[in-house]
């Protein structure tokens, strides 16, 4: 990471097949400042080889549904939610 | 217990452990209600064409207790019954098992069917829980 560059740390939350894919439920990543969920997403999307897409999740932040363009903070927590099918 | 049409009775939560289902109906029994209206899923031995020998159901607790209390509340203000209690199973589960229970008690059984309807309906297609179904001979597979 480039230590000009303001940073801001996120907690991540992985569920389901993100999980597996991943290969750990949460982890506490360091980020370029400004971020937003959907950059942060296709980095670790990249990074690990998860095969969903963004179009496939929902994503929440601080345990609330989110958008993908909302500005991220230092110490959010960011949870990617793959198509649920609960019942 | 003190509840009405007015001032309902809502209660979502998930479970690790098994569901008794008559504690459930009690917290929902009160002298207005003339109906309770109950929706049972059960894990199914079959799901599109392979045989399925257990579930694995993981949620987002934090998420899905708020999301289902969103929904509960909206489901009251759409159907007014008196209470809705929905508990959904986490963990695995075998065939046979109870997943999830519904239950909803209102004066009159028409608000409680269509309320029941779509809290089970809303909850599919919103609550963040996620099904991992295991095949015998198979790899398992999330469930989308």
């Amino acid at each position: 990471m480039n230590t000009d560059t303001a940073t801001i740390f996120l907690k991540i939350l992985y569920f389901a097949q993100l999980e597996e894919e991943r290969g750990c439920f949460e982890e506490t990543i360091e980020y370029p400042f400004p971020a937003s969920p959907l950059e942060v997403y296709q980095h670790l999307r990249e990074q690990h080889q998860l095969q969903l897409s963004p179009k496939e999740l929902r994503v929440a932040i601080n345990d609330c549904f989110s958008s993908w363009e909302t500005p991220l903070k230092s110490h959010d927590t960011l949870a990617f939610l793959p198509p649920v099918a609960g019942g | 217990m003190d509840f009405s049409v007015n001032k309902p009775f809502l209660q979502f939560r998930l479970s690790e452990e098994p569901v008794d289902v008559m504690q459930e109906m009690q917290f929902l029994q009160n002298p207005s209600c003339g109906a309770l209206v109950t929706f049972t899923g059960w894990v199914r031995m079959e799901n599109e064409g392979k045989q399925v020998n257990s579930l694995q159901y993981r949620a987002y607790p934090a998420l899905a207790v708020k999301e289902g209390e969103t929904l509960l509340q909206e489901v009251w203000e759409s159907c007014h019954p008196a209470g809705i209690s929905c508990v959904h199973r986490t963990g695995h589960l075998q065939v046979g098992d109870l997943a999830v229970w519904i239950g909803v008690a209102a004066p009159h059984r028409a608000e409680a069917f269509a309320a029941c309807q779509q809290v089970i309906d809303q909850l599919k297609q919103r609550v963040p829980i996620w099904k991992k179904e295991f095949y015998p001979g198979l790899s398992s597979e999330w469930i989308h």
